[in-house]
């Protein structure tokens, strides 16, 4: 690893940090040690809110109506379809306890008072958990704060998408970031068509669209419906890329000229580390 | 907010516990309630003219959604458990530096029970005031108090003495709570972190 080195924290790996095993943040703690920086961008912060927050609030809202752990639990896996893995697993994480022997009142108290915690507490927690956030996309959506309406039940998050926030800055992004849109939309088409998954193939019609027409990308609502490309684009000028999902980072790492650092959900095993010089990665 | 320094003063752990602590005026009918809840250090009466209600320590407080009122034996007992939580923290930073892991550890348990007996008492601090305690609890689960660092110690000695000792909390000291537990290492999201292996 370099001096003076940075790493880009996505998604995936600041969820981690929050609701995953000890082992996996451990490990995941010990590889942002090596360098002297680590850095994420408001993009990540907005996935942040709205995956793992609103999570939360979907389990306090569970929890209002059952009132009881162990049917929230049982409610989750009966309700939240396979299609929706990420979601139901990250919702059975945050039901993990350490409470071990508690009864069912004390644990659905604790579960309550965590959840609650993490809603109000969640984002400032994230902006403390790395050295730097960039600001560079503008996002509104990620700036907007959580204000608890009614405890433990209504939370209101504010706008998730671009369109309907007044202040958002991503036209100004993009044409800043006009020559790595070209580049990956280039490495896009170049793709075999079995490659493109659906956040590919919804990325290439973004770029698209908006070398054509700049004016029109606030109104695609991108940090919703193509935050892994936004993210890629935050991440330009930061070497390391660390994340949990390689499947469409190795695409925007390769164009970007990046390292990309996959972390293995199953904390057996260890991250897997594509050097930007290497010219062949594993699949993802 | 003032913070004062999480290394020993140089009091006595006597004057730890005995000193400082306001609490609400009791009568010498309930005061004779009192005799199931063990002062850790003195005679019942010392103080008694310090004793203050300040507006962050209500009798009357919403908790978990319910109503609910505290006796003044529960805030004694409050209060004498908070003095206990702040002596064991203050012992486990001496025994830290004179690196007698057992001491520490066993201090360790100690504040662990401490604050279960916290835990029963919360509803007479309110909502925020439960959430943060149940942060300290959560991360303070499962951890190996002899592999406890001073940085650990003294984290903990400042949540407890700066945030949960001073009455209800509010978002400044669960913010700044949490902070410390991510900059020693411990985790204040440890109750909500699992194990769901899917490749």
């Amino acid at each position: 690893m370099s001096t003076g080195s940075a790493v880009f924290v996505d998604t995936s790996i600041a969820i981690a940090r929050v609701i995953h095993s000890a082992e996996t943040k451990r490990r995941i703690e010990a590889r942002l040690r090596q360098y002297q920086l680590s850095t994420t961008g408001d993009v990540v912060r907005q996935e942040f809110k709205r995956r793992l927050l609103k999570e939360a609030v979907y389990l306090l809202n569970q929890f209002e109506k059952h009132k009881s752990y162990t049917a929230v639990s049982r409610h989750v896996v009966a309700y939240l379809p396979v299609q929706q893995l990420r979601k139901r697993n990250i919702c059975l994480e945050m039901l993990t306890t350490i409470h071990e022997g508690a009864s069912d009142e004390e644990l659905t108290e604790r579960a309550k008072r965590y959840l609650r915690t993490l809603v109000r507490f969640g984002l400032a927690d994230f902006d403390q958990s790395v050295g730097h956030v960039i600001r560079a996309s503008g996002c509104a959506c990620a700036r907007q704060p959580i204000v608890e309406r009614a405890r433990y039940k209504r939370y209101d998050f504010g706008t998730a998408s671009c369109s309907e926030a007044p202040t958002c800055n991503v036209i100004e992004f993009i044409r800043q970031r006009q020559t790595e849109c070209e580049s990956i939309l280039a490495k896009i088409r170049s793709m075999p068509r079995e490659k493109k998954t659906a956040e590919i193939q919804n990325a290439e019609s973004f770029i698209e669209k908006v070398l054509h027409d700049r004016a029109c990308a606030q109104g695609l609502d991108p940090c919703l419906t193509v935050g892994d490309l936004l993210i890629a684009l935050e991440s330009v000028g930061i070497k390391d890329f660390y994340t949990m999902n390689g499947k469409e980072s190795q695409y925007y790492c390769r164009v970007l000229d990046q390292s990309m650092i996959v972390r293995k959900k199953n904390p057996i095993h260890d991250d897997v580390v594509c050097s930007n010089s290497n010219t062949q990665w594993p699949d993802f | 907010m003032s913070y004062e320094s999480v290394v020993d003063q140089g009091k006595t752990d006597a004057t730890v516990l005995g000193k400082g602590e306001k609490f609400s005026a009791i009568s010498d009918v309930q005061e004779a309630r009192l005799t199931g809840y063990g002062s850790l250090d003195q005679q019942s009466g010392i103080d008694r003219q310090d004793r203050t209600t300040t507006a962050r320590n209500e009798v009357h407080v919403e908790s978990h959604g319910h109503q609910r009122s505290a006796t003044p034996a529960s805030h004694y007992a409050l209060s004498r458990a908070l003095d206990a939580a702040e002596y064991h923290t203050r012992k486990m930073i001496k025994a830290c530096a004179e690196e007698n892991l057992i001491e520490l550890s066993n201090e360790g348990f100690a504040l662990q029970d401490t604050l279960a007996v916290l835990w029963e008492l919360r509803s007479i601090r309110g909502d925020d005031w439960a959430d943060l305690l149940n942060i300290v609890q959560g991360a303070l689960q499962k951890e190996e108090f002899e592999r406890f660092s001073a940085d650990h110690c003294s984290a903990i000695n400042e949540i407890v003495v700066n945030h949960l000792r001073p009455g209800a909390a509010n978002d400044d000291d669960i913010e700044r709570s949490i902070g410390l537990l991510r900059r020693v290492g411990l985790d204040p999201w440890k109750g909500i972190s699992g194990e769901i292996h899917t490749g």
